[in-house]
């Protein structure tokens, strides 16, 4: 498994602070739950690239896409349970999805000669990547101020990723064929599933006994693989990353 | 012992192909005015001359394209009429920028008084033609009363026909008075989406991508990715049924001909057709890369090819001329079978001519393949008559065209499948007692390593028929041969001395782009040498300018081989 760099901004539960939590930093630390549900941004960007090839006129096309996942919204809810003390568990589920073109190029052979492959390029649109992840976390909480409170989370991620990919183009040519233009892609989507980590920290502030709002920073990372028909390689992808959100912290 | 016979028949038929010297008869003065105008005002004269000749029916349009090497400009060719008759050979070209003409060349003929009423009519002339051509004419072929431009110096009404014989095609012109024969020559001009392309292997062993159509199980040698519809057609070693279809025309090409391969694996083993199917095809894209043409006609005429027209076991039972038409040649014959190229299929492994010599399948080569189809390039637009002079300018265009083919696929070099100035060396193989063991038949860069002249003075004088080469037609082009490789490599020419700084190799383009102006755009049907040069100069300066390096390197290389 790689951990490298995708940054997921999640929103996640932070637990709730105020003056509650400055009585309970010291004594009754009675809210136990908090739920956090967060709108944010996934900013950072993956550039990954996969190649398909297929038998065009006794020799093989070979068609390149490289795809960039550049930052977007993200969703996030999720719920942080105390255990002992300053220690909890919480699960988090954060949403991402974004729509972009691919930039396609490749080649194509000639159909009289061997070796005279012909330049392609163009554009892929509307290729969508969808990740559902799933993070659990083990979370240290200090509270702060009374109205404040910070929690340190860290744990497993659970990634299921879709992708549109470039399957296949088709292209015209006509004689003498010394080159070959782009007409479309075809995509298909494809899914998979692989566990990350997570790592990250929210910030919350209470406005009454049972709600406030709150941030937060996560990254979360894997690096994925997506089976693709007719390549003989899969098309590996990193998955995951920074996320920041801020949202509603509802505490009991 | 039949082996050896053959060997010296064959021996016989050769050395006679290339070592005519015979001296040409004094066929006298022609009133005969050679029309290449050089100042702007004589053009405009001569244009004024051609219009007042058109509106009075003395020159008609047989002929107009567009130029696709010029834009905005066409090319017209007019024939020669007397008195609603053609005159044989009277032929003009013009090339017109708009309204105005550009250039004009050709042969007019003067001073015509004479009656055109034939004594003998249509139909008897017709017996005439069909007894001394040994075969029936068809419709499509009868006779067509013409003045010919007599031998003495004066003119002939004639019946023209052209006779399909068994294994030829003669052009007959009978006297239309007595019914002699008085001129005779062959019209072969020899050579010594539904689609998929699948692999094949040519005669050198070369694996290529054959473009084929499948059809019931098999693929058949249909070329549907080229504009034109290219076909080969393989007759299965049936001489007879060749004879019929190319010659007799008693029968047609079917669709049961067309070469099938003989399994559903994707990879063609039939060498000779696997050749013939793709060099046409290479000719097909060479001429519309190059010049924009498309095809035979310019109009994507269909391609035709024909192998195995005989078997390789039956050379032993075959005549002489079935031999040398068959086996030891390839020709394209505009007349036959709606026009065909016709490939031959060489010695069985293992024979030889006597003097060492051995053929290969003739579609093996791709400049013989390229020959061939322009000499289908030449019936559809300047028609250079097969015979003298211009018969030897249409052989030495088929062989520039057909060299230039080869460096535009190949890569220069020496041996199989390599570019070079030699004619047929990877199908005509030798042999140590024939032209100092060079393969090949002729050579573009020295024309006198394989008995050709290379320079005017040298020219070769046989009578014009087609006991003696159509009057030489595959010496003499050795001399504009050798000009069209002057003018790109440069180079001494060693009769004259004269030198010629070429354009260099890298600028070929550019010679071979003035003289397929000069011979399929602007050259009048019966020119000569002079007038080659003539027409060549006004190519060059079209598309480069007056005194370009192009038109210069033509200049000095017309003037190096003797022509001025």
């Amino acid at each position: 498994m790689r951990a490298s760099t995708c940054i997921s901004l999640t929103l996640v539960l932070s637990a709730g602070a105020g003056e509650r939590t400055v009585s309970a930093q010291s004594a009754a630390r009675t809210d136990r739950v908090r739920i956090s549900i967060n709108v944010g941004a996934q900013p950072s960007s993956i550039t990954f690239a996969g190649s398909t090839t297929k038998a065009v006129y006794l020799e093989n096309a070979v068609v390149g896409t490289t795809y960039g996942v550049r930052g977007g919204q993200s969703f996030d809810g999720g719920v942080l349970v105390r255990v002992v003390g300053n220690f909890g568990v919480g699960v988090a589920v954060s949403s991402f999805v974004k729509r972009q073109d691919g930039a396609v190029a490749g080649t194509i052979p000639h159909p009289f000669f061997y070796n005279t492959p012909r330049a392609i390029a163009g554009t892929a649109g509307g290729l969508e990547r969808n990740e559902l992840v799933t993070h659990i976390q083990a979370a240290y909480v200090i509270s702060s101020a009374g109205k404040v409170d910070f929690a340190l989370s860290g744990g497993p991620s659970f990634f299921s990723v879709k992708q549109g990919l470039v399957s296949d183009i088709t292209y015209t040519e006509q004689h003498p064929y010394d080159s070959a233009t782009f007409a479309t892609a075809l995509t298909t989507t494809v899914g998979a599933s692989k566990i990350g980590f997570n790592a990250g920290a929210d910030v919350g502030v209470r406005l009454s006994k049972n709600v406030g709002v709150g941030g937060l920073v996560r990254f979360s990372r894997t690096s994925i693989e997506f089976p693709l028909p007719g390549a003989t390689t899969n098309v590996k992808s990193d998955a995951g990353g920074v996320q920041v959100a801020g949202g509603l912290r509802l505490f009991f | 012992m039949r082996r050896l016979t053959w060997a010296i028949g064959v021996t016989f038929v050769f050395v006679a192909w290339y070592s005519f010297s015979w001296e040409r008869a004094v066929y006298g003065q022609i009133p005969v005015l050679t029309v290449a105008p050089t100042t702007p005002e004589s053009v405009r004269d001569w244009d004024n001359t051609v219009n007042r000749m058109a509106r009075t029916d003395e020159l008609r349009v047989r002929q107009q394209r567009a130029d696709t090497l010029v834009l905005g400009r066409s090319i017209e060719r007019l024939a020669q009429y007397y008195r609603g008759v053609r005159v044989w050979g009277g032929d003009v070209s013009r090339q017109l920028d708009g309204p105005s003409a550009v250039s004009v060349f050709g042969t007019v003929y003067q001073g015509l008084d004479f009656d055109v009423t034939p004594t003998l009519d249509r139909d008897v002339a017709t017996t005439r033609l069909q007894n001394v051509g040994g075969s029936l004419l068809t419709p499509s072929t009868e006779p067509e009363l013409v003045i010919l431009p007599d031998d003495g110096g004066a003119f002939r009404l004639a019946w023209m026909a052209t006779v399909h014989t068994r294994t030829d095609v003669v052009r007959f012109f009978i006297d239309a008075h007595t019914g002699d024969v008085v001129r005779r020559y062959s019209m072969l001009q020899r050579q010594s989406p539904n689609s998929t392309v699948i692999h094949g292997i040519g005669v050198l062993g070369d694996d290529k991508k054959v473009s084929v159509t499948p059809f019931a199980g098999v693929f058949i040698a249909v070329d549907s990715l080229r504009p034109p519809a290219i076909k080969t057609y393989d007759l299965k070693g049936d001489v007879d049924r060749a004879i019929a279809i190319i010659f007799e025309n008693s029968t047609s090409l079917s669709p049961a001909d067309i070469a099938s391969s003989s399994s559903t694996t994707a990879t063609w083993f039939d060498a000779p057709v696997v050749d013939a199917h793709t060099y046409a095809g290479y000719t097909y894209d060479y001429y519309y890369k190059r010049f924009g043409r498309r095809g035979l006609d310019n109009a994507n005429r269909s391609l035709l090819n024909i192998v195995h027209s005989v078997k390789r076991s039956d050379i032993f039972d075959a005549s002489d001329a079935v031999f040398s038409t068959f086996y030891a040649n390839a020709f394209y014959c505009g007349q036959c079978a709606g026009g065909v190229m016709v490939f031959g299929e060489g010695l069985p492994g293992g024979v030889y001519l006597s003097n060492g010599e051995r053929f290969d399948y003739f579609a093996g080569a791709l400049d013989v393949v390229a020959h061939e189809l322009t000499h289908g390039v030449t019936n559809y637009s300047s028609q250079l008559e097969y015979v003298n002079e211009s018969g030897a300018l249409n052989e030495a265009f088929s062989d520039m065209m057909g060299t230039s083919v080869e460096f535009f696929f190949q890569k220069p070099g020496n041996g199989p499948l390599k570019a070079d100035y030699v004619i047929g060396e990877d199908v005509d193989t030798c042999c140590a007692l024939r032209f100092g063991a060079h393969d090949g038949g002729r050579s573009m860069a020295d024309p006198a390593l394989y008995g050709q002249p290379d320079h005017y003075s040298k020219l070769v004088v046989l009578p014009p028929d087609n006991e003696h080469d159509n009057g030489g037609v595959h010496t003499n082009s050795g001399i504009p041969n050798h000009a069209f490789y002057l003018a790109i490599e440069g180079g001494t020419n060693r009769t004259s001395g004269i030198k010629v700084q070429g354009l260099g190799a890298s600028n070929r383009e550019q010679i071979e782009k003035v003289f397929y102006r000069a011979f399929a755009q602007l050259m009048p049907s019966n020119a000569n040498f002079a007038m080659a040069r003539t027409v060549t100069l006004r190519a060059a300066q079209d598309l480069y300018g007056l005194n370009s390096a192009p038109y210069n390197a033509v200049r000095d290389a017309w003037t190096a081989v003797g022509v001025n």
